[in-house]
């Protein structure tokens, strides 16, 4: 749905992308991550054709960016990442804007108005100003327009940013609903476990250049393989078993175990899996809580611990470039 | 503040880091941060250096051209020829025209850049947001008015100064009393210093600049025109007579240009205006009077800051009160009632001008930028559209009473038409930088609208904002025209000739036949649309829409005077002898030229529609009613050619760049 080809774009001297190729295809949620200043804006605003690459190719729905930019923005919608809006219209009469834009007859506006207003939750605001809307809701606000004429592709740049935890909740969940009605998303974002759970695939862009792109299993698969440690587990223990330093000294004798460290007063034990161990099937914690057993520890809670995204991300994205 | 009184050094280290961390600071720490961000962001704004340079190109240009024409023109006095020694003695007169020049020149320039530069003050602020972070640092209102207004006027003092060599060198031509400079110059300055004071007053409650900068031009014209005007007439009134000099010299006060005026006079060795006192004097009580009209301003403008300053804690407080409980409860269930805490303050509901209400939506048409734009209001709020409305009809009424209409159509109808070109040439100049600056523009560009479709609809939804102008012209002269019609038909004592004519429905000099209200619209359409076209096409190029609204203004004034200024100039130089038809001819499209002719023509003679338009000038075309007719529609459709071929470019400047059609 999505190709690029080497897209390069210079501002002055500073390369604001450096041969940029991804191919998403359609229905993929794709989340495009990285540092400020990366380029996530650059790309999005090429592929809605608002600037011109100053090499390499893209095409959009099976349009060229360059050849067809009218066919481009009649199958995208793009939100930018400050949304500008007209103080001077409702919320109805704003979509309605766009709507017109696009050529949608009067008829048929009421009725996709209503639809959309309804999937971002904001059919109780459609006739208050615009300009009267919280950031948030003005997000929302975003969402809508975008889907005013039901383009096949979005552009997303970051959506979430400026809002809450619970609007972010909101949003995540509104943009999972697209996914699911068969949309191409290009959602951009620094935060990587925003986007975990809806993308299908994500990229990582640092400095202009594509540093990763695939699922977002294999993301973690590296990072993990790039990460001294494992996995890590945290075990909380009942008082009435053995203590948490003798567990731990236990533990540490496992090869398996990198480090086992515990703490008498808060009565917690963690640990620290080789990834060897953790690599295959990922999830092989059985022996840990078979030897705290034999040890005679009574586990109250245990808890596996993630790879940090935020980690990931980092490694991910400071690691190749230098 | 005194750091000998604090006895503890620890409090006195404290106080000396907190006075370095504060900024470059004034005497007192008034000025402080906000006057250093701005003397630094003005000074690296590509616009302060194009100012700089247009301005000293200007003003060396008037320089050259009256310093030519003043030597020149001697050279045709009697006594022109008679050697060097008689030569150098007749250019005595040279000095005090050339200083008289800069200093016009400069009066018109100051006021018209100070209003520029205070109009997007605090506008600017608002619009990117910073006012918000602006006011919640511990300034002062008073510190960031001052900030702002002192900022500026280092950028006024720089341009006045430029001269300043120029003048210091023409000295060497002999007399120009310093005072009498000295004076000239402080008028111009503290004119330029109220435009500015103006102009932040208005950009406190504007989201965008070009409304402001209209507003203060608007009102210093009321201020340094009207104000005296009145004065003056009122003079006029049987029971105010005796005290008519007061009030004539109370209006001279008042208004800084009849003071140059009268400077100029007493420079020219024209005699100054008897009965009026010591012009030096006469000169400081006005300048002392524009720096008052400039306090009551600061004092106006720190109260709408302070305003608004309470306004944004509002909105400040209830913010923190909402992120309190959403951050601490993130991880908690969330409970029903937080739903309740998410939601934004009780949204401020906007009036709407014009009593469009919020709650209902109107219907978008198929062309929607064409929409909005004919949605917006025309002047901002109702309140503002009526007392504007009122001030209009009084002044008309007033100088109507005053005048006894004898000869009052024409001044009062070019008045309304420099104005309203005014208006025209900075209706549509913010109409992209304004969406580009509200971020819009990037959503817009990425709809599949052509360029023209936006361009267009900026440019109807300027021209729709326009019509009110000619509107007032015509209603104008229809009340004035049948006023005039009616005192004469009726009470002036009717002799043969007026009853005959009368009777044959022919009019006599000074009356306004109806044709003209025909010509009038067809004379202003072409002008208007030429400057909201070349408006909008600037707004193009132009990253901020002040410097467009300049740039067009430029465009105007270059068009219809100074090129006129300098042909004649030049024709008058260097064609002696020659004829000055060129200038003429330049000046027939010129609109106040065209107004002139229209309603002077049809008040001549009007027996057969035939006689009595000519085109004004140095020479005169006669052309009848029919020519005339003819060549106001052809200058209307020059003018509509240009504005054409602007809004082409604006939307070819459009859709280059996002491959769209233009
Ligand atoms: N108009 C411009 N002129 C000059 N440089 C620019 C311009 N737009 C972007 N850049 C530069 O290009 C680089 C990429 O910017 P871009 O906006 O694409 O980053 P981003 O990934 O969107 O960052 P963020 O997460 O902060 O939004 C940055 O270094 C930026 O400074
Ligand atoms: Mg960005």
């Amino acid at each position: 749905m999505i190709q690029t080809r080497e897209l390069t774009k210079h501002y002055g001297s500073l390369a604001a992308l450096n041969r940029l190729t991804i191919d998403i295809g359609a229905g993929e949620v794709f989340g495009f991550i990285g540092p400020n200043g990366a380029g996530k804006t650059t790309t999005m605003k090429i592929l809605s054709c608002l600037i011109k690459p100053d090499r390499g190719t893209a095409s959009v729905a099976g349009f060229d960016i360059a050849k067809d930019a009218d066919q481009v923005r009649r199958n995208i919608g793009y939100m930018p990442d400050f949304l500008g809006v007209y103080d001077d219209l409702t919320v109805d009469e704003y979509l309605q804007f766009f709507a017109a834009a696009f050529g949608i007859t009067r008829k048929n506006r009421t009725a996709i108005i209503g639809q959309v207003l309804e999937l971002t939750d904001l059919i109780f605001k459609r006739h208050e100003l615009v300009d009267s809307l919280s950031r948030g809701m003005q997000q929302r606000l975003g969402v809508a327009r975008v889907l005013v004429h039901d383009p096949k592709v979005l552009f997303l740049d970051e959506p979430a940013s400026g809002l809450d935890p619970r609007a972010r909740i909101e949003m995540r969940s509104l943009l999972q609903e697209l996914g699911k009605m068969g949309k191409t998303l290009l959602v951009s974002s620094h935060i990587l476990s925003e986007l975990a759970e809806m993308c299908t695939s994500i990229g990582i862009i640092e400095r202009g250049t594509l540093l990763y792109s695939g699922s977002i299993q294999d993301a973690y698969e590296r990072t993990r393989q790039r990460s001294e440690s494992g996995e890590r587990i945290g075990v909380t223990l009942e008082t009435s078993g053995t203590s948490a330093s003798l567990i731990a000294a236990r533990l540490a004798s496992d090869e398996r175990i990198a480090k086992a460290v515990g703490d008498d007063t808060a009565r917690t034990v963690v640990i620290d899996i080789k990834h060897i161990a953790a690599g295959e099937g990922g999830m092989s914690h059985h022996f840990i809580i078979e030897s705290i057993i034999a040890a005679g520890g009574r586990i109250a809670s245990f808890q596996p611990e993630q790879v940090r995204l935020e980690d990931a991300f980092l490694k991910l994205t400071t690691g190749a470039v230098q | 503040m005194s750091e000998a009184a604090t006895p503890q050094p620890a409090s006195t280290a404290a106080l000396s880091i907190k006075r370095s961390a504060r900024g470059p600071r004034f005497v007192g720490g008034l000025p402080g941060p906000v006057f250093a961000k701005d003397v630094w962001i003005l000074g690296k704004r590509p616009s302060t250096g194009w100012i700089r340079l247009i301005y000293s190109l200007l003003l060396l240009a008037i320089v050259a051209l009256t310093f030519f024409v003043a030597m020149d023109g001697d050279r045709y006095t009697p006594y022109g020829s008679q050697g060097i020694a008689a030569r150098l003695q007749s250019s005595q007169g040279v000095a005090p025209t050339v200083t008289i020049a800069i200093i016009w020149s400069q009066f018109v320039m100051l006021t018209i850049i100070g209003a520029a530069l205070g109009a997007p003050a605090i506008s600017d602020e608002l619009r990117a947001g910073s006012l918000a972070t602006l006011l919640t640092t511990p300034l002062k209102a008073t510190q960031i008015i001052l900030g702002k207004l002192l900022s500026r006027m280092v950028e006024l003092a720089i341009l006045t100064l430029i001269p300043l060599p120029l003048m210091l060198a023409l000295r060497s031509f002999g007399g120009v009393p310093a005072p009498n400079v000295l004076m000239m110059v402080g008028l111009c300055l503290t004119v330029g210093m109220l435009a500015v004071q103006i102009g932040i007053f208005f950009s406190i409650r504007f989201k965008r600049a070009a409304a402001p900068l209209v507003m203060t031009v608007l009102v210093l014209a009321l201020m340094v025109m009207a104000l005296p005007g009145i004065l003056a007439a009122l003079g006029q009134w049987p029971a105010l007579q005796p005290f008519q000099g007061q009030l004539q010299t109370a209006g001279a006060i008042l208004s800084p240009p009849w003071m140059l005026m009268m400077n100029t006079a007493t420079l020219m060795n024209e005699g100054g205006f008897p009965g009026m006192g010591n012009l030096t004097a006469l000169s400081l009580a006005s300048i002392g009077a524009t720096l008052a009209w400039w306090f009551i301003f600061f004092v106006l403008s720190c109260f709408m800051l302070r305003r608004v300053m309470r306004t944004e804690d509002r909105v400040k407080t209830s913010a923190v009160a909402l992120q309190a409980p959403t951050t601490s409860s993130s991880s908690a269930t969330p409970a029903p009632q937080a739903t309740a805490t998410t939601e934004p303050p009780a949204p401020r509901r906007k009036r709407r001008a014009w009593g469009v209400q919020a709650g209902s939506s109107r219907a978008v048409s198929d062309a929607p930028v064409l929409w909005r734009e004919m949605q917006q209001p025309i002047l901002g709020r109702k309140w503002m559209a009526w007392t504007l409305g009122v001030i209009i009809t009084l002044a008309l009424l007033f100088v109507y009473y005053m005048s006894g209409l004898d000869g009052i159509q024409i001044g009062v109808a070019i008045v309304g038409v420099i104005v309203w070109l005014l208006f025209a040439a900075v209706t549509t100049t913010a109409s992209i930088s304004q969406e580009r600056e509200g971020r819009t523009l990037d959503v817009l560009l990425t709809m599949p609208i052509a360029g023209r479709d936006i361009v267009w609809g900026k440019f109807m939804g300027g021209l729709r904002k326009l019509w009110i102008g000619p509107a007032v012209i015509l209603l104008h002269l229809v009340i004035s025209g049948c006023f005039s019609n009616v005192t004469r038909f009726f009470l002036e004592p009717i002799d043969t000739l007026t009853e005959i004519n009368r009777w044959r429905g022919v009019w006599t000099p000074d009356y306004v036949h109806p044709v003209v209200l025909i010509l009038m619209p067809i004379i202003l359409l072409g002008p208007i649309a030429f400057l909201a076209a070349s408006g909008v096409w600037l707004s193009t190029i132009t990253k901020r829409s002040t410097t467009a609204s300049i740039c067009n203004l430029a465009i105007a004034l270059v068009i219809w005077l100074v090129i006129p200024i300098f042909l004649a100039i030049f024709t008058s130089g260097f064609m002696r002898g020659g004829s000055e038809e060129l200038v003429t001819l330049w000046l027939m499209p010129n609109p106040v030229m065209l107004t002139a002719s229209a309603i002077d023509g049809s008040d001549e003679s009007f027996r057969m529609l035939g006689e009595g338009f000519k085109f004004e000038g140095p020479e005169h075309f006669d052309v009848g009613f029919l020519g005339f007719l003819f060549a106001v529609c052809a200058f209307c459709g020059m003018y509509l050619f240009a504005a054409m071929f602007f809004l082409r470019s604006a939307a070819r400047r459009i859709a280059a760049g996002t491959g769209r059609s233009a």
